[in-house]
C-alpha cells in the first residue's frame, strides 16, 4: 500500500507541472494590463512613465522563462510570491482562506450526507411509492436550482420577514464556535442542498443494484431482518460510488464556491481566486489555481485509498 | 400510484396553491414591493419625497456607540500616493487630516464645493496666484503608535508629504507647477508655484492627498501596510475582504470630536448581502440603495432616513473614435445623439431616477439643472432627422456601419441603455454588437484608449473643473479617452487652466460646454441618482455632488453622531 501511495504522488508530480505551465501562460496571455487596471480611477495622469515606472517595481519587466523559473523555485520553497495588488505574501493570504472554505466544503458535504443518504435508501427501498417519488423530486429540484438563487432568497427574505442574516464578519470555529456555526449553517445548507440531490440519486441507484444482488436474498432468506439486510449488507456496499462522488464533490468545494462566498460575505479561497484573475494578480492566481490542482491530485488518491479499505476486492487487485 | 399520477397531482396542488398566492399583474403593491406606477409617479417628484438636505433635529450631538457599515470597497493598501480606489481612501480619511478639506455635513451645500481648513487654519494666496502661505492648527499631534509615537505634527511633516506626492505616485500632477515648498516656522508651510494654478487649492483639498508621516515611508519603503495619521480614528484592524475596525483617537486635535467611539465596516460585494445586513439591523449605513422602488418600499420604516442625490452630469459616454473615421464626421455624431433616446433610457433603465445633460457637471456653469431642450437641436430624440443626416454621412440601414461596442456592467443601467441605443441605432444605419466585458480587458480599452470603434466608457471626474476640461477633451491629456482633437476646445481648456478670475473662467467654461453640445463629441448616457440610506440614529451625515456616500468619503466620520 505504501509503495502505491508513493507511486502515486510520483505520477501525479507531471500532472502539476503541467498545470503551473498552463496557468502561468494562461493568466498572462488573457487580454488586459494589470498596470494599466491598477491606475484605473487616476484623475488624468496616467502616462506611459507611471506605466512603465509600476513595471519595473512589480517585476513585470522580466522574461517569460525567468519569471516562470523564479516562481516555481519559489513553490519549491514554499514562497508562493507577492500579491501585485496589495504586496501582501500570497501564502500568508491563502493560508486565511483555506480553513474557512475547507469548514465550508466538510458541512456541506455533512450536511448532504445527512439528507441524502437517508433519502436515497428510503427511496430504494420503497420504490415506485410516494416515498420515492418524493425524494426524487426534490433531487431534480435540488439539481435544477442554482446555489446562488437558493442563497439569494435565503439571504434575502429573513432579512425581510425576520429581521434576520446571519452574524456578520468571519468568526474562527476555535475563538467563537457558536456564531461561527451560525455564520456557516446556512451556507453549507445551501451548497448542501445541491450536493445531497445528486448524492441522493447516486445513492438509490446504487441502492437498487445492490438489493438485486445475490448475497441480499440470501441474507433476506437467513431470516435477518430488513433492517439489518438493508445497514449491514446492502448500503455499506451501495456507499462505496457515492463515496467516490462526494470526494470529488469536496475537492470541487473546496475551491469552487465563488458565489456562496461573495454572497454571503465570506472570504474563502474561491473568493481570493475569482478576484485574483479579475484583477490579473498573477502571483495569487497561480498560488490558487496550484491549491486546487494539489486538493484534487490528493483527494482523488485519498478516495483511491479509501476505496480499496472498503471493498477488499480493489485491495487484493 | 405511478410517477405520472404522482407529478399531476403536484401539479394541480401547486396550481391552486399558486392562484391564491401570486400577486396581481400591476396596480398597487403588496407590502414588499413598490409598483412600476408608484415608481414613475414619484419620479416625478424624487427631490422632495427624498430631501438632499434634510434638517437635522435639534438635539446636542451626544458622545459614544460604534458604527456599523456594509461596504462594497476592500482595500488593495494603504497607500494614498499609489491609487485612487475608494477602498484605500475609506480608511484613508479616517486616520488622516488634510491641510484643507471640503465642507460636510449639514451645513454644506449638495452641488457647491467649499474648502475649508482642517490641518490648516487658514491660507492666503498672492494677488498673482504664484505664493500661497498655510498657517497649521497648533496643538496637532501625531496618533500615539509606532512608529510616530503621539509626536508633535509640525510644517516638516508637510513638505516632507507633499515632496513625496510629488516624487512619485499618481498625484505627481498636481504638485508638477509647484517650485518649492518651504516652511519658515514649525507652523506655516509656504508654497511658490512656477506658474499660476487654479487647480492647486482644489487638489490638496482633494480626499485623495492626506498628510502621512515620514517615518512609516522611510521605514517601510512605502505606505501600504500602516496607516497611522493625525485624523480623528485609529485604524485598529484591516482584514482583507472582511472588515475595517476603527477606534477613536483620544488626542485628536479637534477639540470634541469625533462623537463617536469607533466603527466596523464590514467588507462586502454583493448588494443583497447588503441590504439583508442592513434590514436585519447588523449595520446601520450602506453606500446607496440599489432602486427608486427600493428607496419607496424603505421610507415607510420610520427608522430609515434616505436622501436622494440628483447628478450633475450624465454618465457613461457612448463613445467613439474620433481619430477614425467616420466618427470624426460631426453629422455621423450628430445623426447617432439624435437617434439617442435618452429620456426613455430614463424612465426605463434608471427609473426616471436621474439626469439627462452633458459631461460637465452644471453646478460649474449654471446655477439649476438645464433641461433636455436647452441643450440643442443634436441632443433632441428625432429619428427622421438622424436617418437624413446619417444619409449625409453616407450610412443607411440598408448599408449601415457596423462595429463591436464593449460595456462594463458598472450598474445595470448601462447595459440597459445600451440595449435601448442599439434598436434605434440600427433604424438609421449604425448595427452595434455590444459586449459585455470583464473589468481589466474592458478598462485596458478604454484607460488604454485602444478600443477599436465605440465604447461605453466613463471617465475621469474629479472635484475640480480642469479635469472635466483639459482633462477628459484635451488634445494632449493621457486622460482624453476618445481622441478629442479640436483646436478650439485645445486652445479654450489652455485659456481656462491660467484663468484667475472665477467669473471668467466660469465664462470659459461655458464656452466649452457649448462647443461640445454642438460638436458632439462624447454621446451621454443619463447619469443615474443615487439613494442613500441610513438608520435614522446617524447624524450629521449628508451626501451630495462632491460628498459621497460613507465609505468614499469618510472624512464625513468626523463629525457622525449615534442619536442611540
Amino acid at each position: 500500500m505504501y509503495r502505491y501511495i508513493i507511486r502515486r504522488l510520483l505520477l501525479s508530480l507531471p500532472v502539476l507541472v503541467g498545470v503551473s505551465i498552463v496557468v502561468f501562460s494562461l493568466i498572462r496571455f488573457l487580454p488586459g494590463d494589470v498596470i494599466v487596471s491598477m491606475v484605473a480611477q487616476a484623475e488624468g495622469s496616467v502616462t506611459e512613465e507611471i506605466k512603465e515606472s509600476y513595471k519595473k517595481k512589480l517585476g513585470l519587466d522580466k522574461p517569460y522563462h525567468e519569471a516562470y523559473a523564479t516562481w516555481v523555485w519559489g513553490l519549491v520553497r514554499g514562497d508562493l510570491g507577492t500579491s501585485l495588488w496589495t504586496g501582501d505574501p500570497v501564502r500568508t493570504e491563502l493560508a486565511r482562506r483555506i480553513p474557512i472554505s475547507a469548514e465550508l466544503a466538510i458541512l456541506a458535504v455533512v450536511f448532504a450526507l445527512v439528507i441524502a443518504i437517508p433519502l436515497g435508501v428510503l427511496s430504494a427501498t420503497k420504490q415506485d411509492s410516494f416515498w420515492d417519488y418524493a425524494p426524487r423530486l426534490f433531487s431534480i429540484g435540488g439539481l435544477s436550482m442554482p446555489d446562488f438563487w437558493i442563497g439569494t432568497l435565503v439571504i434575502v427574505f429573513p432579512a425581510i420577514w425576520w429581521r434576520w442574516s446571519a452574524p456578520l464578519g468571519y468568526s474562527p470555529f476555535l475563538d467563537d464556535p457558536v456564531r461561527n456555526l451560525q455564520q456557516f449553517w446556512v451556507p453549507a445548507a445551501v451548497l448542501g442542498v445541491r450536493l445531497s440531490a445528486s448524492t441522493m440519486r447516486m445513492t438509490r441507484s446504487a441502492m437498487l443494484e445492490v438489493m438485486r444482488e445475490d448475497y441480499v436474498r440470501t441474507a433476506r432468506s437467513k431470516g435477518l431482518t430488513e433492517r439489518v439486510v438493508i445497514y449491514r449488507h446492502a448500503l455499506r456496499n451501495a456507499l462505496i460510488p457515492v463515496i467516490t462522488i462526494v470526494g470529488t464533490q469536496f475537492s470541487r468545494l473546496l475551491g469552487g464556491t465563488v458565489v456562496i462566498e461573495i454572497l454571503f460575505a465570506l472570504p474563502g479561497v474561491g473568493r481570493f481566486t475569482l478576484d485574483a484573475i479579475l484583477k490579473r494578480d498573477y502571483p495569487s492566481v497561480q498560488a490558487g489555481v496550484m491549491f486546487l490542482a494539489t486538493v484534487m491530485v490528493i483527494m482523488n488518491l485519498v478516495v483511491d485509498i479509501f476505496y480499496s479499505y472498503v471493498d477488499p476486492r480493489i485491495r487484493h487487485q | 400510484m405511478s410517477y405520472r399520477t404522482f407529478l399531476i397531482s403536484l401539479a394541480t396542488i401547486s396550481a391552486l396553491l399558486w392562484s391564491a398566492c401570486a400577486p396581481a399583474a400591476e396596480g398597487p403593491s403588496k407590502e414588499g414591493v413598490a409598483s412600476k406606477e408608484e415608481v414613475a409617479q414619484a419620479a416625478k417628484n424624487f427631490q422632495d419625497l427624498f430631501p438632499i438636505n434634510p434638517p437635522e433635529p435639534a438635539k446636542k450631538p451626544k458622545y459614544g456607540g460604534t458604527l456599523y457599515g456594509a461596504s462594497s470597497y476592500d482595500p488593495a493598501h494603504l497607500d494614498p500616493r499609489l491609487s485612487s480606489a475608494g477602498g484605500v481612501f475609506q480608511i484613508t480619511n479616517m486616520v488622516y487630516n488634510k491641510m484643507l478639506k471640503y465642507k460636510h455635513g449639514p451645513e454644506f451645500h449638495p452641488f457647491n464645493l467649499e474648502i475649508i481648513p482642517d490641518l490648516a487654519k487658514s491660507w492666503e494666496v498672492s494677488k498673482d496666484g504664484l505664493n500661497y502661505t498655510f498657517k497649521l492648527n497648533e496643538g496637532v499631534k501625531w496618533q500615539n503608535l509606532s512608529p510616530v509615537n503621539g509626536r508633535s505634527f509640525t510644517s516638516e511633516d508637510v513638505k516632507y508629504a507633499w515632496e513625496a506626492y510629488a516624487k512619485e505616485g499618481l498625484e505627481k500632477g498636481t504638485f508638477a507647477d509647484v517650485d518649492k515648498i518651504e516652511t519658515p516656522d514649525p507652523l506655516t508651510v509656504t508654497v511658490a508655484l512656477k506658474q499660476p494654478s487654479n487647480l492647486f487649492l482644489n487638489r490638496i483639498a482633494s480626499p485623495y492627498i492626506p498628510i502621512f508621516p515620514k517615518e512609516i515611508l522611510e521605514q517601510d519603503g512605502d505606505l501600504k501596510k500602516r496607516a497611522v495619521g493625525t485624523g480623528p480614528y485609529i485604524l485598529k484592524e484591516l482584514t482583507k475582504k472582511e472588515k475595517i475596525v476603527v477606534e477613536k483617537n483620544p488626542n485628536y486635535f479637534k477639540k470634541g470630536y469625533p462623537y463617536i467611539d469607533g466603527a466596523v465596516f464590514y467588507i462586502m460585494e454583493d448588494i443583497a448581502t447588503k441590504m439583508a445586513a442592513y434590514n436585519s439591523r447588523q449595520v446601520d449605513v450602506v453606500n446607496y440603495l440599489p432602486s427608486a422602488a427600493d428607496a419607496l418600499e424603505m421610507k415607510k420604516a420610520a427608522e430609515n432616513e434616505i436622501r436622494y442625490v440628483p447628478p450633475t452630469s450624465g454618465s457613461q459616454v457612448f463613445a467613439m473614435r474620433l481619430d477614425k473615421a467616420p466618427f470624426n464626421d460631426v453629422r455621423f455624431r450628430r445623426a447617432v445623439s439624435m437617434a439617442t433616446n435618452r429620456q426613455a433610457m430614463l424612465d426605463t433603465c434608471y427609473e426616471g431616477a436621474g439626469y439627462i445633460g452633458p459631461s460637465l457637471p452644471w453646478s460649474f456653469v449654471l446655477d439649476k439643472a438645464p433641461k433636455l431642450e436647452e441643450l440643442g437641436p443634436w441632443w433632441q430624440y428625432n429619428l427622421e432627422a438622424a436617418k437624413k443626416l446619417m444619409a449625409e454621412a453616407g450610412y443607411t440601414p440598408e448599408k449601415p456601419l457596423k462595429v463591436t461596442m464593449p460595456y462594463y456592467p458598472y450598474n445595470e443601467g448601462i447595459g440597459c441603455s445600451a440595449a435601448i441605443a442599439q434598436e434605434d441605432w440600427k433604424k438609421i444605419g449604425l448595427e452595434t454588437d455590444v459586449q459585455r466585458m470583464d473589468y481589466t480587458t474592458y478598462n485596458n480599452q478604454l484607460i488604454g484608449r485602444t478600443f477599436d470603434t465605440m465604447i461605453v466608457g466613463w471617465q475621469v471626474a474629479g472635484q475640480e473643473l480642469d479635469t472635466f476640461l483639459y482633462g477628459q477633451m484635451h488634445s494632449k491629456s493621457p486622460a482624453n479617452r476618445f481622441h478629442i482633437n479640436d483646436p478650439v476646445i485645445d486652445q479654450l481648456t489652455e485659456q481656462q487652466r491660467r484663468e484667475l478670475d472665477p467669473v471668467k473662467r466660469k465664462a470659459i467654461a461655458k464656452q466649452i460646454s457649448d462647443r461640445d453640445l454642438d460638436q458632439v463629441f462624447r454621446i451621454m448616457q443619463p447619469g443615474a441618482g443615487s439613494f442613500y440610506v441610513n438608520r435614522n440614529t446617524v447624524r450629521n451625515y449628508r451626501n451630495g455632488q462632491w460628498v459621497s456616500h460613507l465609505f468614499y468619503s469618510s472624512y464625513q466620520m468626523e463629525i457622525l453622531w449615534l442619536d442611540k
